[in-house]
């Protein structure tokens, strides 16, 4: 099951089966994890979140973005209409083709999540955004440091040399990174992509978590999200910034379970489409 | 070392080798002190690789998902490989107690206690 063929990809993917009683109530969404960008994989979610969740009764799908991780690297296809149908050929490929899916994103993930959410109101019954990333200054300071970074990964003989130190991680994400940045049309797919505006907010039907660290600097827009979209719940985490997945697993792991069981019973019942609306704060 | 621990050892081994490559593991042997992050260097990706071959052969009777869930990534990878091997040993021990029990003659048991009214 580590690897599947999908939209003509090899992707590496995890599955968690739900271990709770409640998983066996028709019309639970499946609870599928999209990471964030260059040297991010499916592994930041393990233990703080997917663990959880499948523990709680939730099926459990995480997969490597095209290019990350262990998935293939195609040289192109790193647009967020590529990312949808990524992800709706892997359902299928999965046999979940006729399951709705809770997507919960972390950063890049967030913004593609919002994405599919906005393409595929269809299948998306739920989203969980943290840290996305929805602005036009965003997307320039992460074109402008990647290609720094790609600049002087460039023929680099970086890896090799922490290879024969044996510093054998080091080594992998380097070179995982000098080949997305270098050699795939990662950055010119970013540079090219369109900011959400109020107009997209105002459209996701689905009920949403939105989560960010006090002092991140995408909090304003997470905040517009929030306030123009019909079903949206933001939340602020105090004392941190963009790293709330991985700095707040307690926190983070009560919110994001209480919203995904929420999200999971009214998809069950077919009752309402949220579980909130406005802004929380704390 | 019990049988069972040196079975479990060598299936855990040749897994590793599975997912990692064999560069990096023949220069050393795989013992129950060898430690997934110090000296292997596992990353956190091949580590839930890992989990997800362990799970498929020992079978949800092993919990491994409750057992990796009081931990984060950091305290996984600093386990040694003998603290995963213990594990799986002392559940799949247990699991095989049990069905060696449930096939022995019947014997009067205790009554039952009365379901638990949800709270």
């Amino acid at each position: 099951m580590a690897f599947v063929l999908a939209n003509a990809l090899r992707f590496h993917v995890q599955r968690l089966p739900a271990t709770a009683a409640a998983a066996s109530a028709p019309g639970r969404p499946v609870v599928v994890f999209l990471h964030g960008l260059v040297v991010d994989n499916l592994s930041s979610f393990y233990c703080p979140l997917a663990l959880p969740t499948a523990r709680a009764g939730h099926e459990v799908v995480l997969y490597d973005l095209r290019g990350h991780g262990r998935s293939e690297r195609p040289a192109t296809g790193y647009d967020s209409a590529a990312a949808v149908r990524d992800l709706v050929s892997l359902l299928d490929a999965l046999g979940l083709g006729h399951r709705r899916v809770h997507l919960v994103g972390n950063s890049h993930g967030g913004t593609l999540a919002l994405h599919t959410a906005l393409a595929r109101p269809d299948l998306v019954a739920g989203l969980t955004l943290l840290e996305p990333p929805l602005g036009g200054a965003w997307v320039e300071n992460m074109v402008d440091t990647l290609s720094a970074a790609a600049l002087s990964l460039e023929d680099s003989p970086v890896p090799a040399e922490l290879l024969s130190l044996r510093l054998r991680k080091a080594a992998n994400l380097t070179a995982i990174a000098d080949d997305l940045l270098n050699r795939t049309s990662l950055i010119d797919d970013m540079a090219a992509s369109l900011p959400f505006g109020p107009a997209d907010y105002a459209r996701l039907s689905c009920p949403a978590l939105i989560v960010c660290g006090e002092h991140s600097e995408l909090v304003p827009e997470a905040r517009e999200l929030a306030r123009h979209a019909p079903c949206a719940t933001i939340e602020i985490l105090p004392g941190l910034g963009h790293d709330v997945l991985k700095e707040s697993s307690g926190v983070l792991r009560k919110s994001v379970l209480a919203h995904l069981e929420a999200t999971a019973a009214a998809a069950a019942t077919g009752t309402g489409t949220g579980t909130g609306t406005g802004a929380l704060v704390r | 070392m019990t049988t069972t621990a040196d079975t479990i050892l060598t299936e855990i081994t040749g897994m590793l080798v599975e997912i990692v490559g064999d560069e990096f593991l023949l220069s050393e042997e795989v013992t129950m002190r060898t430690t997934f992050n110090e000296d292997l260097a596992l990353e956190s990706i091949e580590f839930v690789a890992l989990a997800e071959l362990l799970h498929h052969r020992y079978g949800s009777d092993v919990d491994l998902m409750g057992f990796l869930a009081e931990k984060d990534m950091d305290a996984i990878l600093a386990m040694s490989v003998g603290e995963l091997v213990t594990h799986i040993g002392r559940v799949t021990h247990a699991s095989l107690a049990r069905a060696a029990s449930a096939s022995a003659p019947a014997i009067p048991a205790a009554p039952s206690p009365s379901p638990t009214p949800a709270g």
